[in-house]
């Protein structure tokens, strides 16, 4: 967890960069700035930084495309700025290749917490973890095993390979197709309801009420994502 | 002198609308010097500059006029083949095309060649008025309608080529060319006047010196009656006083052959009188032969051709009716003709001019004397002897005296007679008058030789045999009479029933019809039934063109399309058997309102014959209501786009007072609080400083929010709104929502009630949880501090219910299905009481377009508000089969 990691913040509202810039830099983080998708991907090629904020808005290219492009020859965490109510656009991004998305407008909180979470995980793509804390629950991939406030909690095969998943990258937010495709197959892509039974139960296994979740968070149309931990 | 009328003579000195000046030159006789004086007067307009155009000019080869004619620009006539005859017409459309300052038209009773646009070259004249150029024009004073029958009596010929009056009477200018007769003829001995050999012997008749001494007379009239009108006129103009319209002039007709003289008298009466006239026809059931209904109708057309006003009445007493009508009418003046029956008439005083003498109060009645005229040319109809009736006369004397003869010897002899009396009525029910009278006479006879003594012979013997004969007689023509009139009265009856049940047929259905299309298809209906006719019903369409609104589609020739498109723009009948375009097989009747026309009745006989006047008549009687319909329609789709535009601009108005207010709330308390901080940041103590940051913050939001509603209601409106459905647990959107209001919902005390096990919903969660959002914010807003908002959710048949409960001043029950309306709610915006602003109409659009609803109830304790979201449950989808 470096705080000095370098961020690019791709954006052509001006003051959106500057109170980025200003919050980013108060956390001891390194920014460089782009006003246009051109500009953006010439700075990630030149700064080298770990973590690309990519506003989809962009005067000169399509959000996705700077994506697209940049994808072509890194794979540095993408966070994504999208506008409420275009899920689409949301999904699309994520399956694009960007790592996780806020939506405007933001509070910067969130915002900081999802940006340490992307930066935690850059050394490894995950799974190299043996454990993870978040709060007082405990994942342990090694032996499988689910604990909270240290009673082992019992899941079904289903319900532990969902919240091994979402455990796997804390705080980033993991779409639906994903979880479906990786827990059910592939042919299961557009079973939501699925996915809604098994975390209804797993959220009932864990004790957390659903109308305030405090592990498992939804991001309606998109996916659902696991409460960075607080440590 | 009112000031109306006053106004109304400066009025008509105005020039109409841009509509051209007549110039009439007037003779008493070919020869006078018309066209040369007209060529004259062109010349003299030329001199000063006007554009002079010769339509059509007869010169008749004289030399004076033809030098003149030379000096003038002429449009080249129109040639055309008829019957393997070169014709020569004037170009009317070359005319309107070449559009003259004045245009030269010679003679204007003409008679135009068939297949020219017009029958009449008065009517092409009439057309050039129309369209702005002013016309010269001659006319000889035999031509004159309301002169012809004069003329005919002076001269001994009956001119065919007549002129409305009317004509005449709108010029501009009459001039009156007058030649003493003398000149005239010896204008003729030198040959200075053109005369077609052919009609040599009749013109020496017509130039005799007392003939043209009359015709003089009359045209000097003619110009003086002018004069006279023109000169009231001036004074009406003045604001003195003209002669006074007092009273009117009543003629009444039959359907003898003195109709039309009477009407063309009534007409000159009028004229020299100043009053209004009308033709008064009292229809008492006797009218049933041929001729004298043509009679009647041409007498009609002529009145009206005149300036007369067209009265038809059904009574039995004519005279009587006359009177009243008389009375209603304040009419100062009767006319009226003498009875045929003169004998009749002398020894009853029954005949209607002496009923109106003795029974009339301050009446003037005028009799006009029968005029003995030589039969009327006009094809004959003759009268058809129904020889189907007059068998049937023999037969019923044949079986009553067989009856009879079987009977006599129970019956006595006079009884005997009722039998025949019995064949004669019989026979009159059944026919009519005359074979009525021939049984009557028939069985007479038959009585006479069979019954009465000495038997087999017609001699008698007995006198009282012959007073009983005679009685007979009488009895039998009196019942047969009385039972034929019975039988034309019920026929005339019938006729009308007919009509007027057709009449009421049509306007039932017309009454049902709700729109134009509607109105069409009723009509087309109700007309296409018809035997003997082929109607159809026009109607413009957007182009412009005319199209087949009702009725097969149909293909029309050239003219045919020609005359409707004429029709339409006239507002005048056309097409077949009328004055324009008679050529085609269609007759066009225009539907018009107020001078607009709405559609076109078109109206073409199946069989050869031409239309029948009946019918014509029953055509345009239907086509008042048809009109009326089509117009009120018209109207109906007026009055609703101009309310629905008025709505949209309601709606839209009310929107942006709204938005516009909703709008710059937060945004005052954001700049409020940050320009406070910039301008006295020291001076706020720290924790103050905090509040305003964060209620900068959570405008920002409230702010976000509002836009979102607008966002949502934009596509609401539009259709935008596409349900992107997906499975949905209802407890995350619940979360979602309390997640998104978490600081408007902090000062208050919120329980929800959300079972652990719920169903899930197949929803476009987005909306939703919008809804949900905006329906918590309401509440949430006019929550008292520190007051309790439950949010609860259960399963409630098949459906799941979303309930949020405050206990804020709640909603009256008055207003409560009022707050989704979103005229209600914008209109009184954020700044209204609970329930307004437009997040519960946006409410309405998202669960309205998940096939939801919307209750509105008492909140916590009876007091405050509740609001539940119903959204309907999908069948649950199977878990998935294999191991958990």
């Amino acid at each position: 967890m470096s705080q000095s990691a370098t961020l690019l913040v791709i954006d052509d509202e001006p003051q959106i960069r500057k109170f980025l810039r200003i919050s980013l830099a108060s956390q001891g983080y390194k920014v460089l700035e782009a006003a246009t998708g051109a500009e953006g991907l010439a700075q990630a090629a030149l700064g080298k930084p770990d973590l690309v904020v990519l506003d989809l808005g962009l005067p000169d290219m399509d959000g996705q495309q700077v994506l697209r492009e940049l994808r072509e020859w890194s794979a540095v965490p993408v966070m994504v700025l999208s506008v409420r109510a275009s899920e689409v656009q949301k999904v699309d991004a994520l399956d694009g290749g960007a790592n996780d998305y806020v939506t405007k407008p933001f509070g910067i909180q969130e915002f900081l917490a999802r940006v340490r979470a992307l930066l935690r995980q850059v050394p490894q793509a995950g799974g190299s973890e043996v454990a993870a804390c978040f709060g007082p629950l405990t994942v342990d991939f090694a032996f499988r095993r689910v604990t909270l406030d240290g009673v082992e909690v019992a899941l079904t095969r289903k319900e532990y390979a969902l919240l091994a998943l979402l455990a796997g990258h804390p705080g980033r937010v993991i779409t639906q197709q994903q979880l479906l495709k990786d827990i059910w197959g592939p042919t299961h892509a557009e079973d939501t309801h699925y996915l809604r039974i098994v975390v209804g139960h797993l959220r009932q296994k864990l004790g957390d009420d659903p109308t305030a979740p405090r592990f498992i968070i939804t991001e309606a149309g998109v996916g659902y994502r696991l409460v960075a931990p607080t440590a | 002198m009112s000031d109306s009328t006053r106004a109304d003579a400066l009025l008509a000195n105005l020039p109409r609308n841009g509509r051209g000046r007549l110039k009439v030159f007037l003779g008493a006789a070919p020869g006078v010097g018309k066209t040369f004086a007209m060529l004259q007067a062109a010349h003299a307009q030329q001199r000063q500059g006007v554009k002079v155009l010769a339509g059509v000019v007869e010169t008749h080869g004289r030399a004076e006029t033809e030098v003149l004619l030379a000096g003038l620009q002429q449009q080249p006539l129109l040639r055309s083949q008829y019957r393997g005859v070169t014709l020569e017409e004037m170009d009317l459309d070359g005319l309107l095309r070449a559009a003259p300052a004045l245009a030269l038209v010679d003679e204007l009773a003409h008679t135009n060649a068939p297949g020219s646009r017009h029958a009449k070259r008065w009517q092409d004249v009439q057309e050039l008025l129309a369209a702005g150029i002013d016309v010269f024009t001659t006319v000889n004073v035999q031509h004159l309608e309301s002169l012809n029958d004069k003329v005919r009596d002076i001269t001994g010929v009956q001119v065919r080529e007549t002129l409305p009056d009317w004509v005449l009477q709108e010029a501009f200018e009459l001039v009156l060319i007058d030649l003493p007769p003398r000149e005239l003829l010896e204008r003729l001995r030198e040959g200075k006047v053109y005369v077609p050999e052919q009609a040599r012997a009749a013109i020496d008749a017509f130039f005799s010196q007392t003939n043209l001494t009359a015709l003089r007379e009359l045209a000097m009239q003619t110009a003086a009656a002018q004069v006279d009108a023109d000169l009231a006129h001036g004074y009406r103009q003045r604001g003195q006083e003209a002669p006074a319209l007092r009273g009117r002039l009543l003629v009444g007709i039959d359907g003898d052959d003195q109709a039309e003289r009477l009407v063309r008298h009534a007409s000159r009466v009028a004229q020299r009188r100043h009053l209004p006239w009308s033709l008064v026809h009292v229809d008492n059931g006797r009218l049933r032969d041929e001729t004298a209904r043509h009679r009647l109708q041409a007498a009609q057309q002529l009145a009206e051709r005149l300036g007369g006003e067209v009265v038809l009445l059904r009574a039995g007493e004519v005279a009587r009716t006359l009177i009243q009508h008389a009375a209603e009418r304040r009419a100062s003046l009767v006319l009226v003709g003498q009875s045929r029956d003169r004998l009749r008439r002398r020894l009853f005083g029954t005949g209607v001019a002496a009923r109106l003498l003795r029974e009339s109060h301050g009446l003037e009645i005028n009799v006009l004397d029968r005029d003995v005229q030589p039969p009327a040319p006009r094809s004959a109809v003759r009268r058809v002897w129904v020889w189907r009736h007059y068998l049937l006369a023999l037969l019923a004397t044949v079986m009553a005296a067989g009856l009879a003869w079987a009977v006599s010897s129970v019956l006595a002899l006079p009884n005997i007679s009722l039998v025949f009396l019995a064949a004669v009525l019989l026979v009159a029910v059944r026919s009519s008058l005359g074979p009525a009278l021939a049984c009557a006479a028939l069985s007479f006879l038959v009585y006479d030789f069979l019954f009465i003594p000495p038997n087999f012979s017609f001699s008698i013997q007995r006198e009282e045999d012959v007073l009983t004969l005679v009685f007979f007689l009488l009895m039998a023509a009196l019942t047969g009479n009385l039972a034929a009139r019975q039988r034309r009265q019920l026929q005339a009856l019938r006729e009308t029933q007919a009509q007027t049940s057709q009449l009421l047929d049509l306007s039932r259905r017309l009454t049902v019809a709700t729109d134009r299309q509607a109105i069409f298809k009723a009509a087309g209906q109700h007309l296409g039934g018809w035997q003997d006719t082929q109607v159809c019903l026009l109607e413009r369409n957007a182009e412009g063109q005319l199209q087949v609104a009702s009725g097969e589609a149909h293909t029309f020739s050239d003219t045919e399309r020609a005359a409707a498109d004429w029709a339409w723009q006239h507002v005048q009948a056309a097409g077949h058997g009328s004055d324009t375009l008679p050529e085609g097989r269609w007759w066009w009747w225009p539907l018009a309102v107020d001078e607009q026309p709405l559609a076109l009745l078109g109206v073409r006989p199946r069989t050869g014959r031409p239309l029948s006047d009946p019918r014509r008549r029953l055509l345009t009687a239907l086509g008042q209501p048809l009109a009326q319909a089509l117009a009120r329609a018209r109207l109906a789709e007026q009055l609703e786009a101009a309310r629905l535009h008025g709505e949209t601009e309601q709606l839209r108005s009310a929107l942006l007072a709204s938005v516009s207010h909703d709008l710059r709330t937060p945004l005052t308390a954001m700049r409020g609080s940050i320009d406070s901080l910039l301008a006295l940041g020291d001076a706020i103590p720290a924790e103050d400083r905090r509040e305003l940051l964060e209620g900068t913050r959570n405008e920002a939001e409230r702010l976000d929010r509002y836009i979102q509603n607008l966002l949502d209601m934009t596509r609401l409106g539009h259709g935008g709104l596409k349900l992107a459905r997906d499975w949905v647990a209802p407890a995350d959107i619940v979360g979602s929502a309390l997640n998104r209001l978490r600081v408007v919902l902090a000062p208050l005390r919120v329980h929800t009630d959300v079972p652990a096990e719920l169903p899930l919903l197949f929803v476009h969660a987005a909306l939703i949880e919008q809804a949900l959002v905006n329906v918590l914010e309401n509440a949430a807003r006019f929550s008292p501090a520190n007051g309790r908002l439950e949010l609860q959710v259960a399963v409630h048949d098949d459906q799941l219910r979303l309930t949020v409960s405050d206990q804020g001043p709640g909603i009256p029950v008055a207003d409560r299905e009022k707050i989704f309306d979103m005229f209600y709610t914008a209109a009184r915006g954020d700044r209204g009481g609970q329930g307004t602003g437009l997040g519960l109409a946006i409410c309405q659009g998202m669960i309205g377009a998940h096939g939801g609803q919307i209750l509105v109830g008492e909140g916590i304790d009876g007091q405050g508000t509740s609001i539940t979201l119903c959204l309907p449950l999908p069948p649950q989808p199977e878990a998935d089969s294999e191991t958990p």
